[in-house]
């Protein structure tokens, strides 16, 4: 029996269960806890945006608008993700350079873009504060809930015939001529790796690797913050709203609420696995969201959370290649924070790889050879 | 912004007896004490508005009885002690141990703000089970203590047609001032199973140790049989009209009854109000005789966190009189406390605090939690918030959710306004019965702050020493 083995269900993990299983192949998913319960999960909904991304992944955002719809309608239409438009604010004088030359080479990278005026900016998100001077505005942006959407593709790849086990931690991966044979569960397992071996557990990635192949990733884990406010009729926030020089995310989430985010942290307990916030961490990111749309000031927040773990790599874009000495294995981690929307792109073409064992150029720029490690000496 | 109450060595969250008596204790021995307290005069639930009353309705402390009265003399001491008493100010949030100082978070003048103390004491008392059976959500039908917290403050009285149903002490105590006041409830309807054997001997015991209580409880509850129409074994309650309520009906000795009513109120026993010592990372543990979770105590009320101590209801409910006492046996452990910076050794318990727990022991097991509000039908409402059903945790039960907090993911239960505190608990019974695993084995919804309402603008405006916290760029 030749069955590829996923490590970690995450929108990463579920993703190539179903896309393998869909080409008839036979998966299984182990989940060291439960399906987007790291960073696909928790309240609030995901950017998918191109707007202000790391230029290193802009090419393969080009196809995202068309490929999410794709995917909502194959999940049954269900609407997970949503077009919104993204509107990166800018207040300061000496922003203004950097985003003009930002809006070109959006634009020559085939993302649609354009530099509006401040009065432009108040009419596709009204309530602005004063002090917006321009922004960078990209239409085909948007969202998406990635909790909901996760678990949906969850329960497709099931009836696609993958398998997914829950509550499964991987302890170590076993290697024997530059092959993965078999990875160990820690409660003793030994599972065949009969095709191929895809380690998309992000938060967990780092620790497998490096005791598994003695190989350290400059990667490392954070809880990032999310704030939902209590139902707001009067404020519609129209778009996703992000911002040159404040850290600060804003989105409509549903029954009429606004989540506020940005990359604020919360604390990690290791013992008990659990994210708490921090007050200054909330009262930091309000006061930013405040800035930016004034009317939040007097809406009460309804929920808060800092549950959910996020893998942040040293300069701010993913490690996607082989495992090390290993031409059946690919891993993927270290998505900073924005490794959502580049997903299924992602997905697709590790897919294609493990098929043509050949990598695609488009992931080059994530490979391990940007810190010097060279995986299969031989090629 | 360095305000004189910025700091302080002892904060103690709220002024019911446990707060003010440990208040009285700690500013005798010259601690800068402020107690914190969400309503506008001391007392807590049981004496709430007590002040208020002896200044401007002395005539009403003849029906609100004897042991509401007493709270009175508690009061003047407090407010003679020395202790700040800041009153109306809502505490949001306790920083946890992994942040670098003690802090706690309030809404005080409609403004955030913190306050630095050396320890903290909890004393945030009980609440009502949440009782959820078919038709809870309709307007008409509210929870008998919050029909007491009227009546306090400001003498609002049921009509005629009233109905009472469930079961506590408190049912029956409210039912007497209702008689006190010369109104006869339509019906009283006792949920409550009929005395086990063991129930009766330590109620025996009970009234060996505390005969006073055990007697008048006695009388109250024979009051209302008498005079009041009590039904005992009632089961299968539910409210039913179309905006508003205008019938119940339930099973009383082997047929179902109808009675139409404008107002049913509903009471099952009173629990810790824990959500602030949950919010702080306090380790709890879930009491199964009385089907609630209880923070782990050690001496007198040092928790899992050393900065942190608990008294009073919140600990497990002991009613006023223990509050006070332990109130008294917290006050000093702190005041060592803070003297040695070791967990001073455990006074041994004084008798009467010792008589008071045998007559704890009999009630808890006299009023057992009503089985059919622990694990509602498929029906039943269990979120109001969300407005999600009892058949809705089961069937995401079913598919493989484990627990409650993974529940909020498929279902929003538990993420409205009221932030879990009226399912919190019938949500983790409903899936401990279903997979078959203990309460304790399932846990609890992870309690995150703010607890209480608080805007954007309040927090973004509070002071902030942002050094500690820096943002990760923008995602």
């Amino acid at each position: 029996m030749s069955e590829d083995i996923v490590i970690g269900a995450g929108v990463y993990g579920v993703l190539v269960a179903w896309a393998l299983a869909r080409r008839g192949r036979e998966v299984r998913v182990l989940e060291a806890r439960n399906i987007a319960s790291g960073a696909s999960g928790g309240p609030g909904r995901r950017g998918v945006r191109a707007n202000g991304r790391d230029l290193r992944e802009l090419a393969l955002m080009t196809q995202a608008p068309k490929a999410w719809l794709a995917l909502d309608e194959d999940l049954g239409a269900h609407h997970f993700y949503e077009r919104t438009g993204h509107l990166l604010l800018l207040e300061r004088e000496q922003d203004l350079a950097s985003a003009h030359a930002r809006v070109q080479m959006q634009q020559s990278q085939g993302i649609d873009c354009r530099l509006l005026a401040a009065q432009d900016c108040s009419r596709i998100q009204p309530g602005l504060t004063e002090n917006v001077s321009a922004a960078i505005y990209c239409d085909n942006d948007g969202v998406c809930d990635h909790d909901g959407f996760t678990r949906a593709v969850a329960r497709r790849a099931e009836e696609s015939g993958a398998i997914i086990e829950e509550n499964v931690p991987v302890a170590r991966i076993e290697v024997d001529g530059q092959m993965a044979t078999s990875v160990l569960t820690s409660d003793g397992r030994s599972i065949d790796v009969g095709g191929n071996l895809f380690l998309f557990a992000n938060s967990g990635t780092a620790a497998l690797v490096e005791s598994s192949f003695g190989l350290k990733l400059p990667i490392w884990n954070t809880c990032l913050q999310v704030m939902i406010t209590e139902p707001t009729p009067h404020i519609a926030i129209k778009t996703l709203i992000g911002h040159a020089h404040r850290t600060v995310s804003i989105k409509s989430h549903a029954g009429d609420r606004v989540m506020i985010s940005g990359g604020w942290p919360g604390n990690w307990d290791e013992a008990s696995q659990q994210g708490r916030v921090l007050s200054e961490s909330i009262s930091g990111n309000l006061a930013e969201a405040a800035a930016v749309l004034p009317s939040l000031n007097g809406i009460e927040i309804d929920q808060t959370n800092a549950g959910h773990l996020e893998a942040m790599c040293v300069d701010d874009i993913p490690v996607i290649d082989r495992l090390p000495d290993c031409r059946n294995g690919f891993f993927a981690a270290g998505w900073s924070g924005h490794g959502w929307a580049i997903a299924p792109a992602v997905v697709d073409l590790i897919v294609h790889w493990a098929e043509h064992d050949y990598p695609p150029a488009l992931l080059a720029p994530f490979s391990l050879q940007r810190f010097g490690v060279s995986v299969l000496p031989d090629q | 912004m360095n305000t004189p109450s910025h700091t302080c060595d002892v904060a103690i969250v709220g002024a019911g007896p446990a707060g003010m008596a440990a208040a009285c204790v700690l500013a005798k021995n010259s601690r800068d004490v402020v107690v914190l307290d969400e309503q506008n005069g001391p007392g807590g639930q049981v004496y709430r508005g007590v002040d208020k009353v002896f200044a401007e309705r002395p005539e009403d402390v003849q029906f609100l009885g004897k042991e509401y009265a007493a709270g009175h003399a508690l009061t003047r001491r407090f407010r003679e002690s020395g202790a700040c008493y800041r009153h109306g100010v809502s505490v949001w949030e306790i920083t946890s141990e992994h942040e670098p100082e003690l802090a706690i978070g309030l809404i005080e003048d409609g403004s955030a703000r913190m306050l630095y103390p050396r320890h903290v004491i909890l004393a945030t008392g009980a609440m009502e089970r949440p009782v959820p059976f078919e038709g809870w959500t309709l307007p008409g039908v509210m929870t008998v203590g919050a029909a007491q917290t009227l009546l306090k403050s400001s003498r609002l009285v049921p009509r005629q047609d009233v109905v009472l149903a469930g079961t506590g002490p408190l049912l029956y105590l409210y039912a007497r001032q209702l008689k006190n006041l010369g109104v006869k409830p339509q019906a009283i309807l006792d949920t409550g199973s009929s005395l086990s054997l063991r129930a009766s001997l330590l109620g025996l015991d009970a009234l060996i140790a505390c005969p006073q209580s055990v007697l008048q409880g006695m009388q109250w509850v024979w009051s209302a049989k008498s005079e009041m129409g009590l039904t005992k074994g009632v089961h299968a309650l539910r409210a039913q009209g179309d905006d508003r309520l205008s019938s119940i009906s339930y099973e009383a000795g082997g047929r179902r009854h109808d009675l139409s009513t404008s107002l049913l109120l509903v009471h099952d026993g009173v629990i810790p109000n824990t959500w602030l010592s949950m919010s702080a990372g306090i380790r709890h543990r879930f009491d199964s005789a009385q089907s609630c979770w209880v923070p782990e105590i050690q001496g007198a009320g040092m928790t899992s966190r050393q900065c942190i101590s608990m008294v009073g209801d919140v600990v497990g409910i002991g009613g006023a009189q223990v509050a006070v006492l332990q109130g008294e046996r917290v006050g000093h452990e702190v005041d060592e406390y803070l003297k040695t910076r070791h967990p001073p050794r455990v006074s041994v318990e004084p008798f009467v605090l010792r008589r008071q727990r045998r007559l704890r022991r009999f009630l808890d097991h006299a009023f057992l939690p009503t089985a059919e509000f622990q694990l509602p039908e498929d029906d039943t409402i269990v979120c109001r918030c969300e407005e999600v059903t009892a058949g809705e945790i089961r069937q995401v039960a079913a598919r493989g959710c484990m627990g409650p907090n993974q529940s909020k993911a498929f279902t929003r239960c538990g993420m409205g306004p009221c932030m879990g505190r009226q399912c919190a608990l019938t949500v983790s019974q409903l899936m401990a019965e279903f997979h078959g695993f203990s309460v304790a084995e399932i846990g609890h919804y992870r309690i995150r702050p703010p607890i209480r309402p608080i805007t954007v603008g309040q927090l973004a405006d509070m002071p902030r020493r942002l050094e500690t916290v820096e943002p990760m760029g923008n995602l």
